[in-house]
This record gives structure tokens, C-alpha cells and sequence, in this order.
């Protein structure tokens, strides 16, 4: 399992993006080989950001004859002013050494048996003085809830043994528990992103307060609040369930049966919400919710190096509604470096479509990336 | 000089050829920010575009960025000031790109200079150093490096750095 902090675009993040722009601007003065030219062209590439600032320090440029002019001290001052500074400092502004792998957080197992679990087994003592089948609640490879917290400060991202990816915001926490037959979560407190790893053979179920959420392949964002738990789906279908009286869960789980019956109170789709009572009763809901308003807590920038297409796919597929979807394999473990507001999919979507071999088809609830027909490049295009 | 009426590609070919002059056209126009998101994104999609189409065309890929960026802040003129643009003169592209609102522009460019000086002499002194006998003394990294005994490559360094820190420090000033 993967477990990386979330944060968004670092003032450090932000200086290197300036620095290999200044880098390569100065580079350009002095005049670059056919292959530099390539590699500059692939830089700009890489993300909106570079473009940005490639533009702003040119602007810079223009002004800095202007700006130096209005320096009082003579060329012997400055001079002796340089020899003044004691050491030679490093410099990070290499080009090379530019993306460094995000620094993986330890992470902060701490696995215990989670509230519920507690709940579960006093309420399965309760149980074994009314049922014989009891029993089965006590067997003895009874799953533990690994519990994953976040900190007040700092977002986690976490990917689970079954390919599902979660976002935690901030001051957030969940129980997972897996087995053979059942992937189950519980969302303690806060706010969680799931995007479901596909495992039809084993359904993932969400719990919030009372109510379970039954997911079919989907991305969407939970909310724990006293005044309604908030569900919004972004892209997929959520099935909301009633609340069950959790020994009968278990022993229809235990006797290996469906999990739950079909008491279903809300059949979500993408860019819908609800707000769920303590109850499990459903007591707002919308048909367009604001999906940037319920994800606002998300990373607002996405940065990758050496990472696969489909990842980050994934990651932007947190943030909308209108998923990437790729189902050619080669495609989707091609490995790629760039910077990209997370909000901004299109400019993601529009390089993807410039690497080379891929093609680019939107329809109405997803956008296929798939292998490209030789051969069919458009005529004209617009400068 | 004369623009052919593609003149897109006149653009190219003279950004491409001609950079110095054009280079200084180009950046006396003050009436965007660079960091208007929409700008840079459109110049982003359009490049992407560009090189997806006609990857070979790109030999030069700094004239290419800085062609589309004119078309675009042409087609923002010309919205601005919902009047046709006659697309038979360079020039006359150039002055509609500089002067939709001149006299604020010349203030505006002074209150960034002004800015840009303060953030000058507060870079350190080897920095500060190297950027103002490179920009305002015309020296090269060879001739600062024999004078400040450091390599040619250090200076570049120092050139990067101190064009890092005023461009963080400018911010979203201009």
C-alpha cells in the first residue's frame, strides 16, 4: 500500500517551475541544439504552469534593462559587495535533479480494533443469549479494522491492497476492513474521496453514521457532519442503505448470503448528493450538486513524475464528473511527468492527446483515451 | 514590413528570424498579466495543439509560443475593442497589441520597474551583483565570471536565482 501527504503546490514547487523557466529562457538566449529544442518543447508540455511562467519571465526579461538601470552602485562596488558574501551557497536549479519523488510519509498504522468492532462484539454477546448461531460471530479469523487518520494539517492519500485510491482531508479518519468476501470501510470522521478499485466478487461497502453506502465502480466524496452526512457522487452509481442492525449483518455475512437486503433509500448517480439524517433517513438531496464545493478540500494542483497514465487518470477522475477512461493497457502504463491545476481536466485531457499513439474521444459521461488510428492527422490547425 | 495574409505564419517566420526587435515589441505590451490563467491556458491548449498536429513544423519552439501568445492577445484586442483588426500590416498588429490603453500601460510599467529595483537590492549580493552587470553593464557570463572569480557556469546560476526571486516577488503584482 501506497501512502503519500497531500499538499497543494508548495512555495518550493512553485520556485523550482520559475527556475527551470529562468533556466531555460536564459538557454534559449545563448541559442540550443535541435535536441534542446525538442527537450524545451517537451518542458512546455508538461504543464500550463511552464507556459505560464516561460511567458512571465520573458516579460521579466524585457523589463530587467530598465529595472538594473536605476542600480546606483558602480560595476567596483558590486564587485567588491560579491566578494563580501562568504560562501558559495547551493543552488537548486538544476535541471536534472528538478522533480524529486514525493517524500513518502511514514505511515501511522496504529491498527486497533476500531469502535464499531466493540460495538459489534457487545452486541454479539447479546446476540449469543438469543441465537446458537451465535457462534459463527466468534470465529476466530474475524477480521481487524486497520484505522487511517490525518492530521489537522495535512491531507493523506492512501491506496488500498484492492487498487481502491482514498483522499483523506484533513482531521480525517476511516476503518478498513477487508476479507475474503467483503471490502468494508468505515468513515470515523471528517471527509474521505473514494475511488473504488474494481472487485465485483466482493462488494465495497461505505459506512457513515447508521447508513451504508453500496458502491458499483465509482468516485465519490463522504462527509461526516452533526447536522447530515453529506454523500456526492462524481462520477458512477452509489446505492445509499438503510440502516441494518449490525449482528444481523454479520451473521448473514457469516452464513455467507448477500450482504444486506435491498433496502435502498437513495440510488445516486454522477453529480448528485445527499444529506443523511442521524436516522439514515435521507433529508436533502440535489440533482447537480456543486462537485468543486464538495471536493474543495482536494489538492488543488496535480503534479506527477515518472507516473503511469492510468494513476494519474485516477487522480484527476476525482474531480469531475465526465471520468478518463482507459482501457488500452499499454496506453495506460506509459509513464509521464507534469503539473496541472487538478480543476483543470481539458488541459490534462488535450496532452494526453498530444502524446504520441494516443487519441482522444469524448462522449457524454466519459472521455476514452484510447490508441490512435495512423495516419489521420488533421490538416490544418490553429496557431 | 509587410505581413502576408496568413499572417499567423508571417508571425512565425518573423518572431523566428527576427527575435531581438520583436522580442521588444512584443514585451512592451502591458495590457495583460501573464498570469491571467485564461491566457496562458489557451496559449497552453493551443501549443499542445500545434505540436500534436505538426510536430515537425516546431523547430523553434520559442517563436511558435510567442505567435500563438501575440494571435491570442490580438483576438483579446480586438474583443476588448469589438473593432476589426486589418490584418495586412505587422505593424499595425503590434501597435493594437501595445496601445489599447497606453498612457496606463506607461504607468503601469513604471510602477513595476520601480518595484523590480527594491526587489534588486534586496537579492544577495552575489546575485545582485551578477544580474546588474549582466542587464544594465551588457556583460557576458564570461567577462562577469573573470571579475567576480567564479565560474561562467556559477553565474548562470546566480542569473537564474536572482531572476527566480524577482519573478516570485513580482507575483501577481503585474
Amino acid at each position: 500500500m501506497t501512502d503519500r501527504p497531500n499538499r497543494d503546490f508548495s512555495n518550493a514547487d512553485a520556485r523550482r517551475a520559475t527556475e527551470q523557466a529562468a533556466s531555460w529562457y536564459l538557454d534559449q538566449r545563448e541559442g540550443l541544439s535541435a535536441t534542446d529544442q525538442e527537450a524545451f518543447l517537451i518542458w512546455l508540455k508538461q504543464s500550463p504552469v511552464h507556459v505560464g511562467e516561460y511567458l512571465a519571465i520573458a516579460r521579466l526579461h524585457g523589463d530587467l534593462k530598465a529595472a538594473t538601470a536605476m542600480e546606483t552602485m558602480s560595476a567596483e562596488q558590486l564587485r567588491t559587495l560579491a566578494a563580501s558574501e562568504p560562501a558559495v551557497v547551493a543552488l537548486h536549479g538544476e535541471r536534472e535533479a528538478l522533480f524529486v519523488p514525493t517524500a513518502r510519509r511514514q505511515r501511522n498504522e496504529a491498527p486497533r480494533r476500531g469502535r464499531s468492532r466493540l460495538w459489534l462484539a457487545a452486541a454479539s454477546v447479546a446476540v449469543i443469549g438469543l441465537f446458537a448461531a451465535g457462534a459463527l460471530l466468534f470465529t476466530p479469523d474475524h477480521p481487524r479494522s486497520d484505522v487511517y487518520a490525518s492530521t489537522i494539517t495535512e491531507g493523506r492519500s492512501l491506496n488500498l491492497p484492492d487498487g481502491s485510491l482514498v483522499q483523506l482531508d484533513r482531521d480525517s479518519a476511516i476503518a478498513v476492513n477487508f476479507d475474503a468476501q467483503f471490502r468494508r470501510i468505515e468513515l470515523l470522521h471528517g471527509s474521505a474521496l473514494f475511488d473504488v478499485g474494481k472487485d465485483p466478487g466482493r462488494p465495497l461497502q461505505v459506512q457513515i453514521g447508521a447508513s451504508m453506502l453500496r458502491d458499483i465502480g465509482t468516485v465519490f466524496a463522504v462527509r461526516r457532519d452533526n447536522a447530515g452526512d453529506e454523500v456526492t457522487v462524481v462520477s458512477g452509481r452509489v446505492n445509499v442503505l438503510s440502516p441494518t442492525h449490525p449482528w444481523l449483518d454479520v451473521l448473514t455475512r457469516r452464513l455467507g448470503r448477500p450482504s444486506t437486503p435491498d433496502n435502498v433509500v437513495a440510488d445516486l448517480g454522477a453529480g448528485e448528493q445527499v444529506i443523511i439524517g442521524a436516522d439514515g433517513a435521507v433529508t436533502a438531496s440535489s440533482k447537480h450538486a456543486d462537485i468543486a464545493q464538495a471536493t474543495v478540500w482536494l489538492p488543488s494542483i496535480i503534479q506527477f513524475h515518472n507516473t503511469t497514465v492510468g494513476e494519474v487518470a485516477r487522480r484527476f477522475n476525482a474531480y469531475t464528473t465526465t471520468p478518463l477512461a482507459i482501457d488500452d493497457p499499454q496506453i495506460a502504463a506509459k509513464r509521464i511527468n507534469g503539473l496541472f491545476h487538478a480543476h483543470d481536466v481539458d488541459a490534462f485531457v488535450a496532452y494526453l492527446g498530444s502524446l504520441p499513439g494516443v487519441q482522444i474521444q469524448r462522449g457524454n459521461d466519459r472521455v476514452q483515451v484510447i490508441a490512435a488510428t495512423t495516419g489521420s492527422k488533421p490538416a490544418h490547425h490553429r496557431l | 514590413m509587410l505581413v502576408k495574409p496568413d499572417h499567423a505564419h508571417g508571425l512565425l517566420r518573423l518572431f523566428s528570424e527576427q527575435r531581438a526587435p520583436l522580442n521588444s515589441y512584443f514585451l512592451k505590451r502591458t495590457a495583460h498579466a501573464w498570469d491571467a490563467q485564461d491566457l496562458v491556458q489557451e496559449t497552453y491548449l493551443r501549443l499542445l495543439a500545434a505540436d500534436q498536429h505538426g510536430a515537425d513544423d516546431i523547430r523553434n519552439p520559442e517563436a511558435y509560443l510567442y505567435t500563438i501568445a501575440a494571435n491570442l492577445m490580438k483576438k483579446h484586442a480586438v474583443m476588448r475593442r469589438n473593432t476589426p483588426v486589418g490584418s495586412d500590416g505587422l505593424g499595425e498588429i503590434i501597435e493594437r497589441l501595445t496601445t489599447p490603453c497606453d498612457a496606463a500601460a506607461g504607468v503601469d510599467r513604471e510602477v513595476r520597474r520601480q518595484r523590480l529595483g527594491q526587489l534588486i537590492g534586496r537579492l544577495s549580493p552575489k546575485c545582485r551583483a551578477v544580474l546588474v552587470m549582466h542587464y544594465r553593464d551588457e556583460l557576458s557570463y564570461r567577462e562577469i565570471s573573470e571579475q567576480l572569480l567564479i565560474s561562467a557556469s556559477m553565474v548562470k546560476k546566480y542569473i537564474v536565482k536572482a531572476l527566480t526571486v524577482c519573478r516570485q516577488g513580482m507575483g501577481r503584482y503585474d
